[in-house]
């Protein structure tokens, strides 16, 4: 479908653009720069700003260049004498009241007022009065604080939080030159997507109390990464300043995140470099875990596997990746287990009970979510297990596409669903059963779930429907009956969604036991009943009940590395290269940000350390090496290249979508 | 893996303390009542807002949350309108509001000295309550669309127009305690 | 608060006033009253024997333009409406808050019937089956009256489903302000009845096609509305032979301030402001005027001798007589002001009121308006210096035509034309501290 093209002159400037597109939006693609405060093109523009004001000719009274749609032959101008004034005034009558603390403020440095006011403002202040007081810190949250003075109601927070997280969470408050951001009375501002407002804040209004008065942002060294902290795989900047990390802000891709990162990603991994950690090798002595050199680590855990194995053979070994783990870590694990221990006893945990079939593949991508016209969503809790899912599910919701939710209980995505089916305990398979024999022509068998439900318009809608997308938890698929009714199903979109940060690729990479063979599953090796005896951890925490001997790859100080007799300590994800996989099978790069902290070592070195003690030393120096063979050795992985890899958008301060000239 | 969590998942709208209600059965009743009133139930919130003032005289932020989990919107969101209109009080005020129009057309007929007269009589400044929680005074700075009648006032929803200190005086008796 | 029958210099048969003629008449309000004076006949007429197409042509060639302070046509305003399926909605407008400005809640405390059918006859013309009444949060008693209205016209047929067996559905609600100047505004006025900050919208979309729930809406003051059950009743061409085309119609002119007999006057558009002024009993004890603010406190200031040499006392109060005068009818509320008023304190209250109701949105309101006020409280209070005075006029003329709605420049208006006129009173406090004329008790 060809777009209807608008042209007009921005400053001269020929342009010719899509019809309905935004004057600020055309003067982006003339070239032309239009300070803006309150526009941010993923929100609903509100003109309450006005710095973006501009003369259409022959109009002398000037027009919000973020709420006026371009016409046919308009002629712009942004820098001719009625615009400067224009530009000028508003600018200092934002000014008047603001604090112009600076020197004190974390935004400073990356700040689209200062940068405004330092491209286009006077440099004068003809304000004599004494300046308005209102709170300077007062704490929204436990993540977040609000200096009132600085905020220039730019609405860019509150329209966030309702348009976006749909929870209007956060508020203004009062009216006229007293209006101020807050939440209701003995309330907090309790969003898990709050953290994003601090990005969208273009003062110094909205802070985070994790990273306030932490660094001045041209000390920080940005990074481009992943977030390992769900099956998402949201686009992350890591900002470390003397080799620490101190904040987490987001990396707009539209494949993925839109932009958008939860409080878990955004806090939580800041959080999980310094607290807890394991930083050295330690070894059993008596009751208590004691510092030693990897050397000595290493050469003890080779020796008490090789004793195992001397003694009761190879399948008395067994290994437990975290799906957290990163694609390099795993699949050397892999081959530790199967080609230098030799066994395979091997598995993920945890995952969902049933290995993958290869019919049960996501398909499709996540941003089809912008375009379906129907989504069925079943047993997922997105808000719970991929927060920023459930952003594009409501996003998917607003624009009119047909969201059916079944669920046993509300979620935050209830309120959204055009129909939200609750079946009672383990309704779901039920009705995923009923629903594949209905869309497969068959007879629709009876429901028998505790609340009648009649499928027949959902049938007929996923009948219709042209595009459609199916979400399903994937523990739903341990009873063959439903995967084979989802697999009847999945010639659409979509498929089962994994929430463990790499949870998909651990299935990519084939973390099970050989055959696919229960006995041998996780679970069982934890608790003894698979006879291992000695067992070897990656990451993670899973519950070990049994183990003669217990070697824990380690990030932090969990359950299970307390238990250990040797523990290795290794990366946690923001100080990993390599790769994850996300749900829906996108392969993304990690990036170190921090440095390691102490002895610690990345993950894939880690495990490739361990074989070479067990005298088969594992031929890779970078986990880049190791990609390789992924890519040589996993058909899934074949194709995938490093603009897919890196995603769209280079690391950056922490203001989203702000362009300011020199 | 994340260890630390920032804070549990938020509780969905109008998860408020609901062990104790603020408003009576009828009221709460009357609220819910509103929710077929409009196209969409968040327009029902200034009514409600007004049925809890009614009823308690002000709107305590537990009643605005009670409200926003009547209606099943953000409690942020009602607080938010609580406080931009000028008519919802968040702070306790006097069972008699008495409300000065003093915008211009009232001012030119003496409003000012209006004002002054019911300060002397009820003994408090403007903005404030009398000690016996009866009589709020209050200074509009809205006009009370009453200028035919200048100056005007209003006690409550009830105007009296073209006021002289002798009427105010009069009006002070009738609204103090055990006379209404 | 009688009103005025009159013959006037503009009209050659006389007036008979019939938007005000029961306001202060016990019982007018009730639905039998209002039926035994014909009411609901033009309604009848709408449904009955006119298409929605041909009742908005009516209002057109009626002459009635909008009487909250555009002026605009209101028949052309109605084929805006996009004839779309969908639901569509009429809004009246009877928020009256602008200072001066008090003829809404004398008609629809006195008579609310009269709006209720003008809601009901515009609801028909653009298709509209649920409608609302905006009213001011203030005003209980006219809140009370329009609800009963409605009740009891629903109890006579007039409301409901297939009206007059036409297959006309039609529902009117009563929605309540709670107390913000800027609900006037209509798109703050959508976004209050939405349950959402009273914030004005950008526009476009105009409301006409995006409005109320995002769809098609027309919205009308009060007092305009009153006067299309009258133009259906009796015809367009009787209503456009009142007053003086382009200027048709009556109005009601609230007039306040130094005048013996401030009240609601309805008149034929068209009359001057001495005629006003005579029927309000001449100037309070026969002071000379010093200036006229023609429509509400959002209109400029006009000074007693006007810019083109004339006494203001002649100023023709019409929209476009006092547009040319560089000021505005608005919403016809004619505030007289006496020589003995000082308009540095005059203006700085209307200051205070301004600032008090910009709802906050926009950084040149919000910030202007308290700016100023700041300015001008010294000013009139301990006295300012001249850098005020420049400061303060350059701030209003920074504020009009780039602040997000009309409130801005409301604002400035009173600002800039004082400063412009009366100078010498700002000047006076300055030097002395003190209020010249000791005018007003401010």
């Amino acid at each position: 479908m060809a777009e209807e093209l608008v042209e007009l002159t921005i400053d001269g400037v020929p342009v010719a653009v899509p019809k309905g597109t935004l004057i600020v939006e055309a003067a982006k693609r003339a070239g032309v720069d239009i300070p803006v405060f309150c526009y941010h093109p993923k929100l609903t523009p509100v003109g309450a700003c006005r710095i973006c004001l501009v003369q259409i000719e022959p109009t002398p009274r000037l027009q919000a260049a973020c709420t006026t749609p371009v016409a046919p032959g308009m002629v712009i101008h942004t820098q001719n004498e009625l615009a400067r004034a224009g530009r000028e005034s508003v600018l200092e009558f934002m000014l008047a009241n603001h604090p112009l603390d600076c020197p004190i403020c974390d935004k400073g440095g990356e700040c689209p007022l200062q940068n405004i006011t330092f491209a286009w403002g006077l440099g004068t202040s003809r304000f004599r009065e004494e300046k308005r007081h209102l709170a300077k810190r007062y704490p929204l949250s436990e993540r977040i604080v609000l200096d009132r003075e600085r905020c220039i109601m730019c609405l860019r927070c509150t329209r966030f939080q309702e348009e976006i997280a749909g929870d209007s969470s956060l508020v203004v408050l009062e009216r006229a030159d007293h209006s101020e951001i807050g939440v209701a009375e003995g309330r907090e501002f309790d969003s898990i997507f709050s953290g994003n407002t601090i990005e969208l804040c273009p003062v110094g209004a909205l802070t985070s109390r994790q990273y306030r008065f932490q660094a001045r942002p041209w000390d920080l060294d940005l990074t481009a990464s992943v977030c390992g902290g769900c099956a998402m795989g949201c686009n992350v900047t890591l900002s470390v300043r003397d080799s620490e990390l101190l904040r987490v802000s987001s990396r707009d891709n539209p494949d993925v995140d839109n932009g958008w990162l939860c409080d878990y990603g955004r806090f939580g991994q800041v959080g999980a470099t310094r607290e807890n950690r394991v930083t050295t090798p330690m070894m059993r002595r008596g009751n208590a875990l004691v510092p030693v050199t990897w050397a000595e680590a290493l050469t003890e855990a080779a020796t008490r596997l090789t004793a195992i194995r001397t003694a009761y053979g190879a399948d008395a070994i067994g290994g437990i990746a975290s799906p957290t783990m990163p694609n390099e870590a795993l699949f050397l694990f892999n081959r530790l287990m199967r080609d230098v221990v030799g066994t395979g006893n091997l598995d993920h945990y945890p995952r969902p009970p049933a290995p993958a079939r290869d019919d049960l593949g996501f398909r499709g991508a996540i941003a089809d979510l912008d375009t379906v016209e129907m989504i069925l969503v079943v047993g997922v809790d997105a808000i719970a297990e991929v927060p920023v899912l459930h952003l594009r599910l409501r996003k998917a919701a607003e624009r009119g596409a047909n969201l059916v939710l079944v669920h046993a209980n509300p979620t935050g995505l209830t309120q959204e669903a055009t129909t939200w089916i609750q079946p009672a305990m383990r309704g779901e398979a039920t009705i995923l059963r009923a629903l594949a024999a209905a869309v497969q022509g068959g007879k629709r068998p009876a429901i028998e779930t505790v609340i009648p439900v009649d499928l027949a318009p959902v049938v007929a809608q996923w009948k219709a429907a042209e595009k459609r997308m199916l979400l399903v938890d994937p523990a739903l698929l341990a009873d063959p009956s439903v995967a084979d009714a989802v697999a009847a199903l999945l010639p659409a979109a979509g498929g089962p969604v994994v929430s463990t940060a790499n949870g998909r690729g651990a299935i990519d990479l084939g973390i099970f036991p050989a055959g696919g063979a229960d006995a041998t599953a996780a679970p069982y090796m934890l608790d003894g009943s698979a006879g291992v005896r000695g067992l070897i951890v990656l990451g993670g925490d899973p519950p070990v009940d049994h183990a003669e001997t217990l070697i824990v790859f380690a990030h932090h100080l969990t359950a299970a590395a307390r238990q250990a007799d040797i523990v290795l300590p290794i990366a946690v994800a923001t100080e990993e290269a390599g790769t994850l996989t996300n749900f829906a099978g996108r392969v993304q790069r990690l990036r170190r940000g921090p440095a390691l902290p102490g002895s610690v070592e990345p993950a894939w070195y880690a495990v490739k350390e361990l074989a070479g003690a067990l005298g088969q030393p594992i031929p890779v120096t970078a986990p880049e090496q190791v990609w390789e063979a992924i890519q040589q050795n996993v058909p899934a992985y074949a194709d995938v290249t490093d603009a897919e890899l890196d995603g769209v958008t280079p690391p950056r301060m922490q203001t989203i979508e702000q362009e300011v000239a020199d | 893996m994340i260890p630390n969590p920032p804070t549990p998942f938020p509780t969905r709208e109008g998860g408020g303390n609901t062990e104790a209600y603020v408003l009576s059965d009828t009221t709460r009743a009357a609220i819910v009542a509103l929710k077929g009133k409009y196209p969409k139930v968040q327009s029902a919130i200034l009514d409600a807002l007004r049925l809890a003032q009614d009823e308690i005289g002000y709107v305590p932020a537990e009643a605005s949350a009670e409200v926003a989990a009547l209606l099943g919107v953000s409690p942020h969101h009602v607080h938010s309108l609580a406080t931009f209109y000028t008519m919802f009080f968040t702070q306790p005020v006097g069972t008699a509001i008495v409300e000065v129009c003093d915008n211009l057309s009232c001012a030119l007929w003496g409003s000012r000295r209006i004002i002054a007269r019911l300060e002397e009589a009820l003994g408090i400044a403007v903005g404030e309550t009398t000690p016996d929680g009866s009589i709020t005074l209050l200074r509009t700075i809205e006009c009370l669309a009453a200028c035919g009648g200048a100056p005007a006032l209003r006690v409550n929803t009830t105007y009296y127009e073209k006021m002289t200190e002798e009427k105010v005086v009069a009006l002070v008796k009738e609204l103090r305690p055990g006379k209404r | 608060m009688a009103s005025v029958i009159e013959e006037t210099a503009t009209t050659t048969a006389p007036f008979e006033p019939f938007l005000t003629a029961s306001v202060g008449r016990e019982g007018a309000w009730e639905i039998e009253d209002y039926l035994s004076r014909g009411g609901y006949t033009g309604w009848r007429r709408a449904v009955s024997e006119l298409t929605p197409a041909e009742v908005t042509d009516w209002v057109k060639r009626s002459g009635l333009r909008g009487r909250g302070g555009a002026g605009f046509s209101t028949g052309t305003k109605w084929g805006f409406v996009p004839n779309i399926p969908g639901p569509k909605y009429v809004c009246c407008n009877a928020d009256e808050s602008e200072p001066g400005t008090f003829n809404n809640r004398a008609i629809m405390e006195w008579d609310p019937h009269i709006v209720v059918e003008g809601v009901m006859i515009a609801s028909y013309a653009i298709g509209a089956t649920h409608s609302f009444i905006y009213c001011r949060g203030e005003f209980g008693l006219a809140a009370e009256r329009l609800i009963q209205a409605i009740r009891d016209a629903e109890k006579a047929g007039f409301l409901g489903t297939d009206i007059f067996g036409k297959g006309v559905d039609l529902q009117i609600e009563v929605f309540r302000g709670a107390g913000a100047y800027i609900c006037g505004e209509e798109t703050a006025l959508l976004e209050s009845l939405e349950g959402k900050r009273p914030m004005p919208r950008s526009r476009p979309p105009f409301p006409a096609v995006v409005g109320l729930y995002g769809r098609p809406t027309v919205i009308n003051n009060a007092e305009t509305l009153a006067n299309v059950p009258f133009i259906l009743k009796n015809g367009p061409e009787w209503y456009a032979a009142i007053g003086a085309a382009p200027n048709c119609g009556p109005k009601i002119y609230s007039l306040s301030g130094s005048v013996n007999r401030p009240g609601n006057y309805e008149l034929p558009l068209g009359i001057t402001l001495r005629e006003l002024v005579e029927h309000g009993g001449g100037m309070r004890e026969g002071r000379k005027l010093k200036a006229v603010i023609p429509g509400g406190s959002s209109a400029a200031i006009l000074p007693a001798t006007l810019s083109d040499g004339r006494d203001a006392m002649d100023l023709v109060l019409d929209f476009d007589a006092c547009r040319a005068a560089g000021s505005m009818l608005g919403s016809g509320a004619v505030i007289v002001l006496d020589e003995t008023v000082c308009m540095a304190c005059a203006v700085t209250r209307f200051i205070e009121f301004y600032q008090h109701e910009s709802c906050g949105k926009c950084t040149p309101c919000r910030e202007g308006t308290i700016w100023m006020l700041k300015i001008l409280e010294r000013v009139t209070g301990t006295g300012g210096t001249d850098d005020d005075l420049f400061l303060v006029n350059d701030l209003a003329s920074h504020i009009p035509g780039r602040s997000l709605c009309l409130l801005g420049d409301s604002a400035a208006a009173p600002v800039m034309s004082a400063m412009e006129h009366f100078r010498t009173d700002f000047d006076t406090h300055n030097a002395t501290g003190h209020c010249p004329s000791g005018c007003i008790p401010f």
